[in-house]
């Protein structure tokens, strides 16, 4: 299988030829000091004056900063050599992988028609079909092989150009030395040997330390350990993206590494945050199977109950539904393009966020927040509409662009990935999402209740300045933001839009119960960005539990929900008549349809319409009647009696 | 009770019944039993009968692949794409496989930059239902099919879809490719029957 050659080079020896740059570089960053000390003590003692001792200062300034610009130089060296070190094990992993799947397809194929009937008529046909299989799926490997094999050679093309150049800065012609070499000309081009009693010691030092360090098994690991990256879960999102885009690559790893709640921290890049969540789900899992043990163990033989029994139960039922969720993360997790960039257990029920696309580099991105009952153990289904969405929104982008653009990106199905690239959709379940179980009713945790949709909202705030300080940070522009929710998560997101700094371009709200808004003038978003969509008699907006119905809101753009006909194919577009997100978000529906609109900001394609449902026009007609009953909320009519029953209870 | 938190506990199933009636959830509530409704084999047994999902690429790529070469011989210039099918993503898959281990669903994408002539669509239909008909796919639904716009649907047996469909570019869709699971899946599955 000549197709699955893995490229030249060993990880190992790029690794070691990091390790010793960066001994080098931290060597020159000592003489620096050193040189910059001593100089400074023998000029401290006031006895060494006139022009002698000015040139010596002036020398030694210049030695001192040449020292510490070579160590930066070699410093970088030592980080490029490191990440080419990484894709090279990528690269030669990705490699093996795809001849073991080629090497399985052709292997199943002669399986499959070792089992035909070679009297069959259809034998040919399906001989014929098997190994026609077996050979794209071949060539399919074999090209995914050869493509990771050209874009580490462009890697590697790049980085050794970065080399040459920095090894050039901190010695020219350093680029064609040994490292020996380049460490010997660091040194006479510093010098030292110039200033004896100076550096004696310390060169001596240097050389032994570089034979130890040639070892290609000490260096990184140890640098690694020893990199002081804790304590840092806590920041603020600015000050999380400040602080992150402060370390190296290497620094970043050994952060994630050491400290895996970086998962969750607003600010961090989200590839990190991917990486250390993933690394967790199986650390989670085996607490709470420990935990679960534990409980089990206490059990009384037999159908007794003893006390406690009840309290015990619940908690098992707990971890059982956290140990479910961590399974549908993980499940997630292994789907194409999926990032874990939230977990927490630390709550009485499992929270996440997953990511669809690169929110790193995606141009357009929309975080979702789902409502009532939602769980993470049930996140497929919103994920589903994530999925979707994202597929929607990239299509809207490949049909805005000409044949020739199409053709400039190498054809229609590589446009399409262009523009899949762009697109990133997410779903935030990084709160406590009311449930219906009668503890859930009466307490803070009620959907009746606005106190977890006001926390929430403060974390989702958070997790939106994280998305917007990150890329300011970052090496990408920030992204255009639409931020989504449904029904009670339409509150929790109204809380978060009260909040400055998010970074939030459009909101889209659907069947809300309030947003924690009299007006689109109290949410933090620019003006006219405010949608919303309502389909015809869904109850939930009615109820206006928090906050005024935004079908009558000022500010707010209403958004058609009914059967319509998309204005750009002339096809024909289903309306929403149920609850559900699903049914506002699925394929060929107008909501559907102006969703994908707003995700990658095509606004003026978008169906506007009138989301006054019949039960609006019915309280317009109960206020027209009634004037009494103005400011009272109304939840349909058999709600509206029992809500008017509230008033002779009394507070 | 006091008539306060009497108050808090009617507004908590009012709202509770104003949003649970018409469900928002995100699927909680969903089955967790993973036998196949109606059915006596389980989902994990239909889904061995199946191909593995890598066949199941290997093969979409190849229906993919033909009805693109049989639209590229009606409208050879219509700047078809050279390169294999692309994937263009992946979910876990529905009831009653949800619950099946390394089970997913995925699309394939593939196509052209420019339009096949609307006088052509027609045989483009023809074409293509001629092409799948053989690879097992019974039913065709013309969306529409007019000048300036065209798509049509091609039905198969595990759920699977594809779909053609034409404005200023053309495009080939496996929409959905029905449930399969992963070779590894299948390999732990069987040994552990």
């Amino acid at each position: 299988m000549a197709e699955f050659v893995p490229p030249d080079g060993d990880p190992g020896l790029l690794r070691a030829a990091a390790g010793n740059f960066r001994s080098i570089a931290a060597h020159f960053d000592q003489q620096a000091t050193t040189i910059r000390t001593q100089a400074q003590t023998a000029l401290d003692t006031g006895e060494w004056k006139g022009g002698h001792s000015l040139r010596f200062r002036a020398g030694a300034d210049g030695v001192t900063a040449q020292a510490a610009d070579a160590a930066t130089s070699l410093g970088s060296v030592a980080e490029t050599l490191t990440v080419l070190a990484v894709n090279l094990q990528t690269t030669i992993e990705e490699v093996e992988k795809c001849k073991r799947m080629a090497e399985h397809a052709e292997a199943e194929a002669r399986h499959d028609v070792s089992r035909l009937d070679p009297d069959s008529p259809t034998f040919e046909t399906a001989r014929g079909a098997t190994l026609n299989w077996a050979d794209i799926a071949y060539w399919n490997y074999a090209g995914q092989a050869e493509k990771a094999k050209t874009r580490y050679e462009q890697q590697a093309r790049a980085a050794a150009s970065s080399i040459d150049a920095l090894t050039d800065r901190a010695v020219p012609g350093g680029s064609g030395l040994s490292l020996n070499q380049i460490a010997a000309a660091v040194d006479a081009s510093t010098g030292l040997d110039d200033f004896a009693g100076v550096d004696a010691l310390s060169e001596a030092q240097a050389w032994a330390a570089l034979e130890s360090w040639t070892d290609p098994d000490s260096g990184l690991g140890t640098l690694l350990d020893g990199l002081n990256v804790y304590g840092a879960t806590s920041m603020a999102p600015s000050a999380a993206a400040q602080w992150w885009s402060t370390l190296t690559p290497l620094q970043q790893m050994a952060a994630i590494r050491t400290n895996p709640e970086l998962g969750n921290l607003d600010g961090v890049a989200y590839w990190a945050r991917d990486l250390a969540n993933r690394s967790q789900i199986g650390v989670y899992r085996h607490q709470l199977e420990q935990q679960l043990a534990a409980l089990r163990a206490l059990r009384p033989d037999g159908p007794t109950r003893d006390v406690g029994s009840a309290d015990r139960e619940q908690q098992m039922r707990l971890i059982e539904d956290k140990l479910k969720s961590l399974k549908e993360v993980a499940r997630l997790a292994e789907q194409p393009d999926h990032h874990v960039v939230g977990l927490d257990l630390s709550h009485e029920r499992a929270q996440a966020i997953i990511a669809q696309g690169d929110l790193d580099s995606a141009r357009y991105t929309s975080v979702f927040t789902p409502g009532l009952t939602s769980t993470v153990q049930g996140m497929q289904d919103n994920d589903d509409d994530m999925r979707s969405l994202r597929d929607r929104g990239a299509r809207n982008l490949v049909d805005a662009m000409s044949a020739a653009q199409i053709h400039a990106a190498g054809g229609k199905a590589q446009a399409y990935l262009q523009a899949q690239r762009q697109v990133a959709t997410v779903t935030w379940l990084d709160y406590q999402a009311p449930q219906l179980s009668s503890d859930s009713m009466l307490s803070t945790n009620s959907v009746a209740s606005s106190h977890t949709a006001k926390e929430g909202g403060a974390a989702l705030a958070d997790f939106y300045r994280g998305l917007h300080q990150s890329r300011t940070h970052g090496v990408h522009d920030d992204p255009h933001v639409l931020a989504m929710a449904h029904s009670y998560g339409t509150t929790v997101q109204g809380y978060a839009a009260r909040h400055h700094g998010t970074g939030i371009d459009t909101a889209y709200f659907s069947e809300s119960p309030g947003m924690a808004a009299d007006s689109a003038d109290d949410l933090v978003v620019p003006h006219g960005q405010v949608f919303y969509s309502e389909g015809d008699n869904d109850q939930v907006a009615d109820a206006r539990q928090f906050g005024i119905d935004p079908s009558e809101m000022p500010g707010v753009k209403h958004l058609e929900t009914r059967a319509a006909t998309d204005p750009t194919t002339g096809l024909p577009l289903a309306g929403v008549t149920k609850h559900p997100f699903a049914a506002y978000a699925a394929d060929h529906t107008t909501s559907g349809y102006n969703q994908a609109k707003l995700l990658v900001d095509q606004q003026e394609d978008l169906i506007y319409g009138n989301d006054t449902d019949t039960l609006d026009d019915l309280r317009l007609r109960d206020r027209l009647d009634n004037p009494l009953t103005v400011g009272i909320p109304y939840v349909g009519p058999g709600l509206y009696a029992l809500n008017k029953g509230f008033e002779a209870l009394g507070d | 009770m006091s008539a306060e938190r009497l108050r808090a506990a009617c507004a908590a199933a009012l709202a509770a019944l104003a949003l649970a009636a018409s469900g928002c959830s995100n699927g909680s509530g969903s089955s967790d039993d993973s036998s196949a409704k109606g059915d006596d084999v389980s989902p994990t047994e239909q889904l061995l009968a199946r191909p593995s999902s890598e066949q199941a690429a290997t093969m979409y790529q190849g229906q993919l692949v033909r009805v693109r070469d049989a639209l590229k011989k009606l409208a050879p210039d219509a700047d078809w794409d050279d390169t294999p099918p692309i994937k263009t993503g992946g979910s876990l898959c529905r009831d009653p496989f949800g619950d099946v281990d390394g089970a997913q669903v995925f699309g394939l994408f593939t196509g052209g930059g420019g339009a096949i002539p609307d006088e052509d669509w027609d045989q483009a239909i023809k074409t293509t239902a001629a092409v799948l008909e053989r690879e097992g796919y019974d039913r065709v639904h013309v969306t529409v099919n007019k000048p300036g716009l065209h798509e049509a649907s091609f039905y198969g047996e595990y759920g699977n879809v594809v779909t053609i469909s034409g404005q200023r570019s053309t495009s080939i869709d496996l929409a959905d490719s029905g449930c399969f699971m992963s070779a590894e899946a299948q390999a732990a599955a069987r040994s552990g029957q």
